[in-house]
């Protein structure tokens, strides 16, 4: 109850939860570890052109094997189409994912877009699929 | 324990208790008023209403339909994927860019105004994006606006019955020592005298606002998305409404800003540095700057801004990292909580309420405390820090700048600080009545009452007008590496200015000046008495500290009842947006919790609050009068006024 003896002992311990406590800041870096990755899936968050687009823009996959995108909605709805593919995801609602599986079965570099009008840069949200050998 | 309560309520007075009774059956109208107000009509012909969608607007913004009418609603957006959901009406509907989508037919069986809500994230203003539907015939605010009516009249009946040192029937001057409750008490003694009780109090809070800087800075441009204005402009502001009522200052406790600041010009985290020179310039706080005027500002300030601040996580990240900055330096300046007294925005706000918090830390006996010659809890002992808000504990009887550290129950060698429980109100009177020359209380006081309704109709009503301009038009959520997105047009700056002189003008000056109107029409009442018009102005201004309150609970109801899901998925799933799921569960869904109840249980909050306003001017005029008399002339000609307050925020709610 009162101060003792150990007081230094105390800071110390203070001083140790104080350094953990603003370690707090770093937090979003957990994201590389935290955010699915291949094989589990690859996650293309989406945003409107003016913030970043498609996130990440390109993608390398496989010829035969199969792939997992996971959709997460950044700001306002968006969608994924792949004509060459024949791949439509649909909207994706902000803060909510969709999953998109498929196995390329020709190789080659691929567009992307967005589907569901946007932003007014809409129409420049692209990215391209590469689907290697 | 149950003689103490019968102590405390008590109503000896007959009639005192028929007004008390007959408040508490307009309280329980209010509440069921749902239940009477359901008609049904035959069906007929469905009418189609054509609705369409835009950041941030639907129109036709207030849509008129018959009860029992059978309704088919033909929604267009115009721009990108917006949501229609109804308060109380399980449709959750996406509308694609450029499409029309259908629903109905349907019909509304219950009176009164239900608010149409956009429900899929649409960009940053999109949790206040709404409509309203109003189900004809609207009895709903005729039965507010008499209910509103009878509790101001019984409220002037209940006063007219001479309760001395009262609020609504209990005892202002009984006080529960907190810390000599059982069990309890001895518990939370121990707990507090504890030299590590700030810091674990405070911890918590320090990892909560490392996520606020960090998601502010690098999260997901969506407000809604994002920790930093989920936890905090919906979960936290909320929260600090109902903390005022039960805990006064207690957010004050848990406050990491000035933290900092007061670690580095002590030297330490956890015990008492007896030192004899502060690590601190040691300069002196202006006499001219020690009150409430900046805080307040601030506090219009950042309203000022508010529709960005609650909306860019960016703007929060630098509001808290300047506010960080400016408390850390302070500190080293001045060495005290100068910056909590004067400068902080919130520290403002939640001083000026707390004087009518149930919550104080107080002496036992002030007696003790007079003759105690060490002074321990403002000079410090090796147990605690001499008051880091330059108060004297022992004699204090006013929470506006008791931070509540607990320093003082630490350092008192007597064991003669406490934690007292009282009914609202009860330092009110005496505080009112010394109010000679604090303006900077008084148009805290009026900010605060004036900008509650303002943000009702501004976040939660149909106008889109006021929104647009307080936004800047603006369609961008933004971060640290977006922030360029928020560069204001030339015309939308000029609207903004607008919005600054409605929210400015109707705070500093249109309100203050109605309330001078009628503090000198009071003063006309009372006839003969030692004040002038401009004392009764400062005075009867505080009752506008519980009334105020009151009026914050209730927009603070709508704002977690409403968005309750957005702050539980930042906390628990995903703080920054990027799509983690933390807790092994489902995220929750956006649905509003009884939002079509919302009216109902806002509306008694403010009738208890103008019961208040009224009581606690009668108690401040017979502070200052000493006559029942006067003190009931007083109460009525400034009660018109808070009745008039009461009937605007019935209007804003039914109307």
């Amino acid at each position: 109850m009162r101060q003792g003896k150990h007081s230094i002992f105390w800071e110390i311990i203070a001083l140790g939860t104080l350094i953990l406590g603003l370690s707090f800041l770093g937090v979003p870096m957990l994201d590389a570890v935290l955010k699915p990755s291949p094989p589990h899936g690859i996650v293309i968050r989406l945003n409107i052109v003016e913030s970043s687009g498609f996130d990440p823009s390109v993608i390398t996959v496989k010829r035969g094997e199969p792939v997992k995108i996971i959709l997460h909605g950044m700001d306002v709805s968006h969608s994924l189409v792949v004509p060459d593919l024949g791949i439509d995801s649909g909207p994706v609602e902000p803060g909510k994912e969709k999953v998109v599986e498929f196995t390329p079965d020709k190789a080659g570099t691929f567009v992307f877009y967005c589907g569901t009008l946007c932003s007014v840069k809409h129409h420049f949200m692209r990215g391209t699929i590469v689907v290697e050998e | 324990m149950s003689s103490h309560v019968v102590e405390w309520v008590s109503v000896k007075n007959h009639s005192a208790l028929v007004a008390l009774t007959l408040m508490v059956v307009i309280l329980a109208t209010g509440l069921t008023l749902p239940v009477f107000g359901q008609v049904y009509k035959a069906d007929s012909q469905p009418r189609i209403i054509d609705i369409t969608a835009k950041r941030f607007e639907f129109t036709p913004n207030i849509i008129h339909v018959n009860a029992g009418e059978s309704i088919i609603f033909r929604i267009r957006s115009e721009d990108v994927t917006h949501g229609f959901y109804i308060d109380g009406y399980d449709y959750h509907l996406e509308i694609p860019p450029l499409s029309t989508v259908e629903v109905g037919p349907m019909q509304f069986n219950e009176l009164g105004k239900l608010k149409i809500r956009c429900s899929v994230t649409c960009g940053p203003i999109h949790p206040f994006m709404v409509a309203e539907i109003i189900v004809e015939p609207n009895y709903v605010l005729p039965v507010f606006l008499v209910l509103t009516a009878g509790m101001f009249g019984t409220s002037v009946a209940y006063i007219g019955t001479r309760p001395k040192n009262r609020m609504l029937g209990i005892s202002t001057e009984k006080e529960l020592d907190i810390l000599r409750i059982k069990v309890i008490g001895p518990v939370l003694k121990k707990f507090l005298q504890w030299r590590g009780s700030n810091y674990a109090l405070l911890w918590p809070n320090l990892v909560i606002f490392m996520i606020v800087f960090a998601s502010g800075f690098v999260g997901n441009p969506t407000g809604n998305l994002n920790f930093s204005i989920a936890v905090v402009w919906i979960l936290w502001f909320a929260a600090v409404e109902f903390m005022i009522l039960l805990g006064a200052r207690l957010w004050c406790t848990l406050c990491p800003l000035p933290a900092f600041g007061e670690w580095s010009t002590r030297r330490r985290l956890y015990g008492v540095h007896r030192l004899k020179k502060w690590f601190s310039l040691g300069r002196k706080w202006p006499k001219q700057l020690d009150n409430m005027w900046i805080g307040a500002l601030s506090f219009l300030g950042i309203s000022l801004i508010v529709p960005w601040l609650v909306t860019r996580p960016i703007i929060s990240g630098l509001l808290f990292v300047g506010l960080v900055s400016i408390a850390t330096i302070m500190h080293l300046v001045f060495t005290k909580r100068n910056f909590c007294r004067s400068i902080c925005p919130a520290g403002a706000y939640i001083g000026y309420h707390s004087v009518d918090s149930l919550f104080s830390v107080r002496s036992r006996d002030k007696g003790t405390c007079d003759k105690h010659i060490a002074k321990e809890c403002m000079q410090g002992s090796p147990n605690g820090y001499g008051c880091p808000w330059l108060l004297y504990p022992g004699g204090n009887n006013d929470n506006t700048f008791c931070g509540q550290c607990f320093e003082c129950l630490k350092s008192c060698s007597l064991d003669n600080m406490t934690l007292k429980l009282r009914m609202i109100g009860k330092d009110l009177p005496s505080i009112a009545a010394k109010a000679k020359g604090k303006f900077d209380e008084a148009w805290m006081g009026f900010i605060r009452f004036t900008l509650a309704p303002l943000y009702m109709i501004v976040f939660f009503g149909p106008t889109f007008w006021i929104k647009d301009w307080g936004n800047m038009s603006n369609v961008y959520g933004a971060n640290w590496p977006t922030i360029g997105l928020l560069t204001p047009t030339p015309n939308a700056l000029s609207n903004w200015l607008g919005w600054a002189v409605i929210v400015g003008g109707l705070s500093l000056a249109v309100y203050p000046a109605i309330f001078y109107g009628f503090s000198w029409l009071a003063k006309q009442a009372v006839g003969e008495v030692k004040q002038s018009a401009k004392d009764l102005f400062l005075s009867f201004s505080y009752a506008l500290a519980p009334y105020g309150m009151t009026l914050w609970v209730a927009f603070a109801l709508s704002l977690i009842m409403v968005n309750w899901a957005y702050p539980l998925n930042a906390l628990l799933q995903d703080p920054f947006g990027y799509g983690w799921h933390l807790a092994p569960i489902d995220k929750f869904t956006w649905s509003p919790l009884l939002a079509n109840m919302l009216p109902y249980i806002q509306a008694p909050v403010i009738f208890i609050g103008l019961a208040f306003a009224v009581n606690s001017t009668y108690n401040i005029g017979m502070k200052l009068f000493e006559d029942h008399s006067k003190a009931m002339k007083a109460t009525i000609v400034m009660g018109v006024l808070h009745f008039a307050a009461a009937l605007i925020v019935m209007f804003i709610l039914a109307g």
